[in-house]
């Protein structure tokens, strides 16, 4: 009888355990699918916290590359927080899209109808979310103050003549240079724009400091594949453009385009590392740090990391390289929600106020961006040693052409860009000829934009 | 309850196993049979997650045979398996060997060998790319301590995909060692004893008992590696990213790139599914050499 009764028993807890797991399981993907675990002292879900039922909690999705980002989101968030405290958001942290497959998740999420609230998005991705019909039209919100925003942004943010996104931040691409080094060789960067370096100037620093044996590299570029489109400046600075005016074809078989990657091919093959190609392996930062090159093309986010980090040497700011025109990229990023948000107002306000001046202004400041908008006075207290670095990004990003804004939100942009970084690769690492480069670039972009 | 409790012990025999087998066929289901069977349904398909799957037919599969890259990655796969296979199981067999002697530290030395098995893949292509790095790399550091100019390891066409085999040696030669190790020590001590007495010396006695001996280990190493062969992905992503040029583009890489960089699932999804059969193939005929036991 006893043991009958034990035989029960386990019998039964086997039952019980074999269910906990089954449903274990099924539960799985669902609170694993906001992707970072809550931290410590965050909101949690409303689900599980369940402290008012009144409130309504929105989800954000959001990544931080510099510190001062983080702290920024984190601040704006409580002060949004402060102003409606019936919405609760549950702000979620994760890896950068450069380290992990953001959109991916993104994209799965709101497939399964399981999306976040709202979510950060860069400019070159909103065609390729806005054409499949995953974000919710905010037009209503930002259509008003269109005027009072960077144009270049709202372009990119505009799929068929409605906004998608708030255009939050920008930020773009300029020289920093070794200081001791361009002492030591007498040479004082340009101060204006106007005066900027020519290409065939640009190039005479890069071999002087390779001359002098200074540093191993003239030049450094922060792009690797998934960011290839760092290149396109200097198409524009030469008057050429990946893709016709229409958006239906490809330009690149043009003199002016060749003439860039025979530029780009240059510079390359004589004053830039061989792991500083599209797919190389080389930290860029680490080369630039360690005076191992002497000129490094990269954004304003990196100038937090000089200051703490450059200990040996001076450095500092100075243009982009110019040729016919004077061009940058444009960086930065959008806030969107997802068509299906289960909260469509709430996020409606998140994001209004997320493009409120103040809000924006306090926002930028600590991560070191631009504004998405024109209309907010400076001085802007960008929280560096020394902000006034800040302000040739800003006049550099004036240089943005619209085209580019254009060219980079097309809906096939990633595999636009995958073309561009796999023709840059062989025009690198492989000698295949500018002429041939643009040939092949230009079948494919052909190939792709008829939609094959 | 007494009535659920009844029910259940008079089929507990015909039930529990299956509750034991549960957890881990729906696991099985859940995140194995069915994306296998979705990944065949959207290989006919254009999707990029979002959207409805768009009806291609055959379109991604008669792509393919055009498309350079691929082709590309599948000859790399291959120079990648026929580098990596055979030297790191001869490695590992003379490993296996010298360790099955009485040496001192010999438990010690198998630990220090199995030890690259077990570190992340990820972990170990972020340190060998940084022993390969021309600027601050080890590598180059020693061999210019000895008058030898380095290279450029990971950014020369020739020598990335050697660079990536070698670091591949360096954690397969490992677990060769232990499934070989296992193999020797199943040699009975007897067979060596009589090749003795018939006045064998080491090497025919390496001939004619060990090796004999241990073909079905062997067989059960070589099939694994292939297969490992032709799934490596985590050391080309962290090391070279399928550069320079596409000198180490993998097709699982290639599928990575396609499916989740470019958005493009239906392509990404038949490249899936020729490399699932290309498995399937090495899995079959793993299971004609295990049957030969007799």
């Amino acid at each position: 009888m006893k043991k009958s009764i034990r035989k029960m028993m386990y019998g039964g807890i086997t039952a019980i355990l074999a269910m906990f797991m089954v449903v274990g399981c099924a539960a799985t993907p669902e609170s694993n699918s906001s992707s970072a675990p809550v931290k410590e002292g965050e909101q949690k879900p409303a689900a599980t916290g369940g402290e008012s039922q009144a409130k309504e909690t929105i989800e954000f999705v959001y990544w931080a590359a510099a510190g001062g980002e983080e702290e920024g989101f984190k601040s704006v968030v409580a002060d949004f927080e402060a102003k409606y405290p019936d919405i609760k958001v549950n702000a979620q942290q994760v890896p950068p899209p450069s380290k992990g497959d953001y959109y991916t998740k993104i994209q799965t999420r709101i497939a399964g109808d399981d999306a976040p609230d709202v979510f950060r998005v860069q400019y070159q991705k909103i065609g390729e979310f806005a054409s499949q019909e995953a974000l919710l039209d905010v037009t209503d919100v930002f259509a008003p103050e269109k005027d009072q925003y960077n144009s270049s942004l709202i372009t990119a943010v505009t799929y068929n003549d409605k906004i998608f996104g708030l255009p939050h931040h920008t930020d773009t691409l300029a020289v920093f240079y070794n200081k001791t080094y361009l002492d030591k060789l007498g040479i004082k960067p340009p101060e204006k724009m106007e005066e900027a370096w020519t290409w065939e100037e640009f190039l005479d620093v890069a071999k002087k400091l390779q001359d002098e044996k200074l540093a191993t590299y003239g030049v450094a570029f922060n792009w690797k594949d998934t960011s290839a489109y760092r290149s396109l400046p200097f198409f524009f600075q030469n008057g050429a453009s990946l893709i016709s005016d229409d958006l239906q074809q490809g330009n690149v078989q043009t003199p002016e385009a060749i003439e860039t990657f025979t530029f780009l091919q240059d510079m390359f093959n004589n004053y830039m590392s061989q792991g500083n190609s599209m797919k190389g392996s080389d930290d860029v930062n680490l080369l630039f740090t360690t005076g191992k090159a002497g000129l490094l093309i990269s954004g304003n986010w990196m100038i937090p990391k000089w200051e703490e980090e450059m200990k040996d040497y001076e450095w500092g700011v100075t243009y982009m390289p110019m040729k016919k025109s004077s061009a940058s990229d444009l960086g930065g990023n959008a806030l969107a929600a997802p068509v299906n948000t289960k909260h469509p107002e709430a996020a409606k306000k998140f994001l209004a106020f997320m493009g409120e001046k103040e809000t924006m202004k306090k926002f930028i400041e600590m991560g070191l961006f631009l504004p998405g908008r024109t209309d907010i006075e400076g001085p802007f207290n960008y929280m560096v040693k020394e902000p006034a670095l800040l302000d040739k990004f800003i006049e550099q990003s004036t240089t943005v052409p619209e085209a580019m804004a254009k060219t980079v939100t097309l809906t096939q942009f990633a595999k636009i860009n995958q073309s561009l970084a796999d023709g840059l690769e062989g025009l690198f690492m492989q000698g295949i000829s500018p002429e041939d480069t643009a040939k092949t670039l230009n079948e494919q972009i052909n190939q792709i934009l008829s939609g094959k | 309850m007494s009535s659920l409790a009844s029910w259940y012990q008079k089929r507990a025999i015909k039930i529990a196993p299956y509750l034991f087998i549960a957890p881990n066929i729906i696991l099985f289901l859940v995140f194995m049979i069915i994306p296998i069977l979705f990944t065949f349904y959207i290989s006919f398909h254009k999707w990029t997650i979002l959207g409805k799957p768009e009806f291609t037919g055959l379109e991604n599969y008669v792509d393919m045979f055009t498309d350079k890259v691929f082709w590309i990655s599948l000859w790399n796969t291959v120079y990648y398996t026929v580098g990596t296979v055979p030297l790191s199981m001869a490695l590992g067999l003379a490993g296996a060997i010298l360790l099955n002697r009485k040496i001192p530290l010999r438990a010690l030395f198998r630990g220090i060998f199995f030890a690259p098995v077990v570190v992340s893949l990820v972990a170990t292509g972020l340190i060998w790319a940084w022993m390969f790095n021309p600027n601050y790399g080890l590598f180059n550091h020693m061999l210019s301590s000895f008058g030898i100019e380095g290279v450029n390891w990971l950014s020369s066409s020739t020598w990335a995909m050697p660079a990536v085999i070698i670091t591949t040696l360096w954690v397969r030669i490992g677990y060769c060692l232990v499934i070989y190790l296992a193999g020797l020590q199943a040699i009975p001590e007897s067979l060596y004893e009589a090749a003795e007495i018939d006045g064998a010396n080491g090497w025919q006695k390496f001939c004619y008992v060990t090796l004999p001996m241990l073909k079905h280990t062997t067989v059960f190493v070589l099939v694994i590696s292939v297969i490992y062969g032709f799934m490596v992905f985590d050391l080309v992503y962290t090391m070279t990213n399928g550069g320079p040029g596409f000198s180490t583009t993998v097709i699982v890489q290639y599928i990575y790139q396609k499916a989740f960089v470019e958005g493009d699932m239906g392509y990404g999804s038949a490249l899936g599914t020729i490399l699932f059969l290309i498995m399937m193939g090495f899995t079959a005929l793993q299971l004609r050499l295990g049957r030969e036991k007799a």
